[in-house]
C-alpha cells in the first residue's frame, strides 16, 4: 500500500473508500479501487486508483479530481515500468503523478502575469528551490481563482528544545500559505503553520504574529521578511531557554538536596523546602517569558500559619537584580536576598497568620 | 547540613545537573564531615540500594496522590504539645498539616490529583481523585468519627489500590518518555500498639512492580517507650520500602515537627533526593569555608 510522504508539507496520504471492483464475490480481500487523499498547496486532492484484481501486474488507472489534468501516460516512467514485486511501486507512481500535477498548475499561472511574476521571482530571487514551493489553482468556468501559494520556510529549528510526547511531534517546520483571491487581487491573506515542536518551544500557538499582507506587496519582500521574522525567534527562544536551563540548574546545584519539584519541561519554575534556625518553609521561584530582562519572582510560603484561610506567604519581585548576571551569579545573589529575608518573613508569617 | 559544591567546574556540573533531568538522579559532593540531615535521627532507616533497575526521567509529571488516613481512636487522644501548654490530637494536626500540603501541591501543579482512603480495621475508599483541594478538605472536615481499633489489614488497603487506581503502562523509552502520571500513596498511621499486619503481599507486589508507583509515610505515635511498639510499627513501615525509593517519616509530641515532616512529603518522587540525601539547612555563604 501506500506508505510514502508527498509534497511540502510531508504530508500523509488517506486511503479511503477501498472497493472491490470485481463483479463476482471473492473470499480474498480484493479491494483493488480506492482513494488518495493528498495535501498539496493547502488543498487536499483526491485521486482514485483503479487496480484489477485478476491481473495485477497491470499498472492502474487513475481518476483525477481535476478533469484538466491529463498526463500523458509514457512521460510516467514508473507505470511504464510497473513492477507490482516492488512493495513502493505505487509510491512512486503517485510521486511522478504529483510532479507532474505541480507542473500543471506552475504552467496555470502563465497565463496570469502577475502570478507569474510572483512565482518565478520567489523561484529566481530568493533561496527558496522549486521543492519548497507548490502552487493551487481553483478553476471554474468564467473564471480562476483562489490561488494557493504553500512555501516551506528554510527555518534552522535544530537548537529548538525538546518536546517529550510519546505521540511523536513529527520534524520541524513551518509553512507559509498565501492565498489570492484573484490573480490581481491585493486582499493577499497569509496563514503561518507551525510543526507541533515548534509551536510548543514558542508557547502555543498565538505566540507568534506574522505581519499583514501590504497591499502592493510582493511575495519576493514579504516571504524573506517572515523567514527572518521566525529565524529571529527561534534564536531568541533557544537563546532565553538556555538562559532559563542555566539558572534553574544553578539552582538544583546550590539546593539539589531540597528541592520540591521544578519545570523539567521549560524550565520556567522551581521550589524548594528550607530550613532556617529550625524553621522551615517553601520558597518558590518562578520565571517570566520575559526572563531574563524580568527578574525571577519570588514567593515565600509559611507551613505552619494561614492567612484568609491559605498558607501565608510574600511574593517578592523587586530586590537589585541584573538580567547580565550569569546562571550561577543569580543563584548566588538571590541566595543572599533570601538569608537577609527569612527572619522578616518569620516574623510576618507569626503576626499576619494563625497557627 | 547542606553541602554545597562552589567549585570551579560549575558550567560542566550545572549542564550535567540539568541533563539529569533524563538521566539518573546525580548525587552532588558532599563535604567531609557534612551528614545528611536525617542521618543523625535514629528513626530513619539506612538505604543500601536504590532502584536500579529501571531509570526514570526526572520529569514533574502530574500526580495522583492517594492520601490513606488511620481512623483509629488514637488519632483523637491528645498527645501532640508545644512549648507554650497548647495541646493537640493527631487528628487535628495531620488535618491541618493535610490542608497546608493540599493547598501547596497545587501550586507546585495544578494537574495534581488527590483521593482520600480511610483506614479502619480494612481501608475503605472516601473520595475519587479530583484535583479540587476544597473537596477534600471539606471531607477531612466532615469526616466521620474515629473508632477502638488493633491492628490493621495492609492487604486490603494495597488490594483495594490495586483494583481502583489503574498505573500507566511502560511505553517506548522510560528513560526519557515522562509517564501521563505517577500514582503516590500517603499513608498516615496513628497507632502505637496496633501493628501492621501483611499476610498476603500479592497486590502490593503488583503494585510495586510498577516504577510509577510510589509509597510514603507520615507515622504519628506516643513517645516510644516499652509500653508501646512504636519502633515495631515503623520498622514494619519501612519494610514496604522496597525500592528505596520511599520516604518514611514520623513525629511525636512536638507539632512543629509533624507539621514539617508533611511538608517534606511535597517533593516530587520523580525529582527529590534520596531520603538519606535531603538536606534542608540553609547556611549564611559567610559561615561556608571556600574549598
Amino acid at each position: 500500500m501506500v506508505e510514502g510522504k508527498f509534497g511540502v508539507c510531508n504530508g500523509i496520504t488517506r486511503v479511503n473508500d477501498v472497493k472491490s471492483g470485481s463483479s463476482t464475490l471473492r473470499k480474498s480481500p480484493s479491494g483493488d479501487r480506492f482513494k488518495i487523499y493528498i495535501p498539496y498547496a493547502g488543498q487536499t486532492i483526491t485521486w482514485e486508483v483503479i487496480l484489477d484484481n485478476s491481473c495485477p501486474e497491470e499498472p492502474p488507472d487513475f481518476i483525477f479530481e481535476d478533469s484538466d489534468f491529463c498526463p500523458n501516460v509514457a512521460d510516467i516512467k514508473s507505470l511504464v515500468n510497473w513492477d507490482i514485486g516492488d512493495p513502493h511501486c505505487l509510491t512512486k507512481v503517485i510521486r511522478e503523478l504529483l510532479e507532474h500535477y505541480k507542473t500543471f498548475h506552475e504552467r496555470l499561472l502563465e497565463a496570469h502575469s502577475r502570478l507569474q511574476f510572483e512565482y518565478s521571482s520567489l523561484l529566481d530571487q530568493t533561496e527558496l528551490s522549486r521543492d519548497l514551493i507548490e502552487v493551487y489553482s481553483e478553476r471554474t468556468e468564467k473564471k480562476i481563482g483562489p490561488i494557493n501559494f504553500l512555501i516551506k520556510l528554510p527555518v534552522d529549528f535544530s537548537d529548538i528544545p525538546p518536546y517529550l510526547t510519546k505521540d511523536n511531534p513529527g520534524e520541524n517546520s513551518a509553512v507559509l500559505l498565501i492565498l489570492f483571491p484573484s490573480p490581481d487581487s491585493s486582499r493577499v491573506t497569509p496563514q503561518l503553520y507551525l510543526s507541533p515542536r515548534v509551536e510548543h518551544a514558542f508557547g502555543g500557538s498565538g505566540n507568534l504574529r506574522i505581519p499583514a499582507f501590504p497591499s502592493g506587496g510582493c511575495l519576493l519582500d514579504y516571504v524573506p521578511d517572515v523567514y527572518k521574522l521566525l529565524q529571529n525567534k527561534v534564536e531568541k527562544t533557544v537563546q532565553i531557554y538556555e538562559r532559563r536551563k542555566e539558572l534553574i540548574a544553578a539552582f538544583l546545584s546550590h539546593f539539589g538536596r531540597s528541592v520540591l519539584e521544578f519545570d523539567a519541561d521549560g524550565f520556567f519554575d522551581i521550589s524548594f523546602l528550607f530550613e532556617w534556625n529550625d524553621f522551615f518553609f517553601i520558597l518558590y521561584i518562578e520565571l517570566a517569558p520575559s526572563f531574563p530582562q524580568e527578574a525571577p519572582v519570588l514567593t515565600f510560603q509559611s507551613i505552619y500559619h494561614e492567612s484568609k484561610e491559605k498558607p501565608y506567604s510574600e511574593v517578592h519581585d523587586k530586590y537589585p537584580y541584573s538580567p547580565r548576571w550569569s546562571g550561577p551569579e543569580m543563584a548566588t545573589r538571590i541566595k543572599t536576598y533570601i538569608l537577609d529575608n527569612i527572619q522578616a518573613f518569620q516574623k510576618q508569617s507569626v503576626i499576619s497568620g494563625s497557627l | 547540613m547542606e553541602a554545597e559544591n562552589e567549585s570551579g567546574s560549575d558550567q560542566e556540573n550545572y549542564s550535567r545537573l540539568v541533563s539529569s533531568v533524563i538521566h539518573e538522579y546525580d548525587i552532588i559532593d558532599v563535604e567531609p564531615g557534612a551528614r545528611s540531615e536525617e542521618s543523625a535521627n535514629e528513626d530513619v532507616k539506612s538505604r543500601d540500594s536504590s532502584q536500579d533497575d529501571v531509570t526514570l526521567p526526572r520529569v514533574n509529571c502530574p500526580e495522583k496522590i492517594i492520601i490513606c488516613l488511620d481512623m483509629s481512636s488514637e488519632m483523637d487522644k491528645v498527645s501532640f504539645r508545644s512549648r507554650s501548654g497548647d495541646k493537640w490530637t493527631p487528628m487535628k494536626l495531620v488535618r491541618r498539616a493535610l490542608s497546608f500540603f493540599l493547598h501547596s501541591k497545587q501550586r507546585l501543579n495544578r494537574n495534581h490529583q488527590f483521593a482520600l482512603v480511610h483506614l479502619f480495621d480494612k481501608a475503605s475508599w472516601v473520595k475519587d481523585f479530583t484535583g479540587n483541594v476544597r473537596s477534600i478538605i471539606s471531607a477531612l472536615d466532615d469526616m466521620s468519627d474515629t473508632v477502638e481499633l488493633q491492628s490493621f489489614n495492609a492487604t486490603s488497603l494495597f488490594d483495594l489500590i490495586h483494583q481502583c487506581v489503574p498505573l500507566p503502562e511502560l511505553e517506548g523509552d522510560t528513560t526519557i518518555l515522562p509517564p501521563p502520571y505517577i500514582v503516590r500513596m500517603l499513608f498516615i498511621y496513628g497507632r502505637s500498639n496496633g501493628l501492621i499486619e501483611f499476610r498476603n503481599k500479592e497486590s502490593f507486589r503488583q503494585l510495586d512492580s510498577s516504577p510509577y508507583f510510589f509509597f510514603d509515610a507520615m507515622y504519628v505515635h506516643e513517645p516510644q517507650s516499652p509500653e508501646n511498639r512504636c519502633e515495631e510499627i515503623f520498622d514494619r513501615l519501612c519494610d514496604l520500602d522496597e525500592k528505596g525509593m520511599s520516604y518514611i517519616f514520623e513525629a511525636a509530641r512536638n507539632p512543629t515537627r509533624l507539621y514539617d515532616q508533611m511538608a517534606k512529603l511535597l517533593a516530587h518522587p520523580l525529582q527529590r533526593p534520596l531520603q538519606s540525601e535531603i538536606a534542608y539547612r540553609l547556611h549564611n555563604i559567610a559561615d561556608l569555608t571556600d574549598t
